[in-house]
């Protein structure tokens, strides 16, 4: 799901990392203003877990191979905004250092892997979640099917930008002048590994990882390690 | 969960990710020039230009001179692991401390 530079037009390139840039801000400015100060080891911990996590090549349908990203996992530990920067950073590193992802194409790769994928996983897991109990079978299963939407969508707009380009870029004889695949090409291609196998094992990952914490390492999941929540457990604290 | 708990579940993802070698072929999508001739009969014009130029020190987190056999790769793999979780930690600390820091002056 890195996609290379090539791919993309200059233009969507471009494009991408304005979308990107304003979440960017926004998780640093609440890192700036919410982050405790003992949990700062905790954020490089998962940083450094999801670029190891999306080491692990698994085959998929087709003959290609996916990875687990661990975006909605990391942001239940770390809240959302932070894990758009630890997901940022991963992603940016494996571009600049490791030929994986393009560095044009990195506001692409952010916007799908490191934005999208935790705030509306996360989203969905909060949804799902509510008030269940964290040592319970629902706040697993949340989890889970919040791992398992959010990697799909990702392939989903991963898909999406490589399928526009051959319509919107092209020589004046209709020749595709960067990704050649269109719509009908790239969405099956993404969207189904993606549904089936690479979506099995980050739901799977997502759901066992949260399930083991949420039973011996409950303090990592209380609001207090949720950097967008740590104001809601100082007023606890106050009662 | 102590810190010391977690770099050790990080070491141990570290030494095995050549588990991810075994799982041949590519992403789809993030093929190289040929493999896209191979597919489509051409490499478009505009892919073929906008090529990174930066020069990545360990393409496909393989190192150079380790590789040939299973063996090999596989180490190159687990040093690529360990520098790129390395580097990815260091970083997210510096912008932790910066933004803290920014926080106390401010």
């Amino acid at each position: 799901m890195h996609i290379p530079d090539g791919y993309l037009s200059p233009q969507t390139s471009a494009v991408m990392y304005v979308l990107s840039a304003p979440f960017w801000a926004v998780a640093v400015k609440k890192l700036k203003s919410t982050l405790p100060e003992k949990k700062i080891p905790l954020l490089a911990i998962l940083s450094a877990f999801s670029f190891l996590i999306m080491m692990f090549n698994i085959p998929l349908p087709g003959g290609t191979t996916g990875h687990a990203i661990g975006g909605v996992l990391i942001a239940i530990l770390i809240g959302p905004w932070a894990a758009i920067l630890a997901l940022t950073i991963t992603l940016a590193v494996q571009a600049f250092f490791f030929g994986d992802g393009g560095i044009l194409a990195l506001g692409a790769n952010s916007f799908n892997l490191a934005i999208v994928m935790p705030l509306v996983g996360y989203a969905i897991f909060k949804a799902l979640s509510g008030s269940a109990d964290i040592k319970g079978k629902r706040f697993l299963l949340s989890a889970a099917i919040g791992g398992y939407i959010g990697i799909n969508l990702a392939a989903l707009i991963t898909a999406i930008e490589l399928g526009i380009q051959p319509l919107l870029f092209h020589k004046p004889d209709g020749t595709p002048l960067y990704c050649p695949f269109n719509l009908s090409i790239t969405i099956p291609a993404m969207v189904i590994p993606h549904l089936t196998i690479a979506g099995a094992a980050e739901a799977i990952i997502t759901g066992v990882v949260i399930s083991y914490i949420a039973r011996h390492h409950p303090e990592i999941i209380s609001p207090g390690y949720n950097l967008t929540e740590t104001r809601k457990l100082e007023v606890q604290n106050d009662h | 969960m102590t810190i010391k708990k977690w770099l050790i579940i990080l070491a141990i993802m570290a030494i095995l990710t050549p588990l991810g070698l075994l799982a041949t072929g590519e992403a789809w999508g993030e093929w190289g020039h040929e493999t896209i001739k191979e597919i489509v009969g051409y490499v478009p014009e505009g892919l073929k230009r906008v090529r990174t130029l930066w020069l990545t020190f360990m393409p496909d987190y393989t190192v150079r001179g380790l590789e040939g056999n299973m063996l090999k790769e596989s180490i190159g793999t687990i040093i690529s692991a360990f520098v790129g979780a390395g580097i990815v930690a260091s970083i997210a600390l510096l912008i932790a401390r910066i933004s803290l820091k920014q926080r106390s002056s401010s």
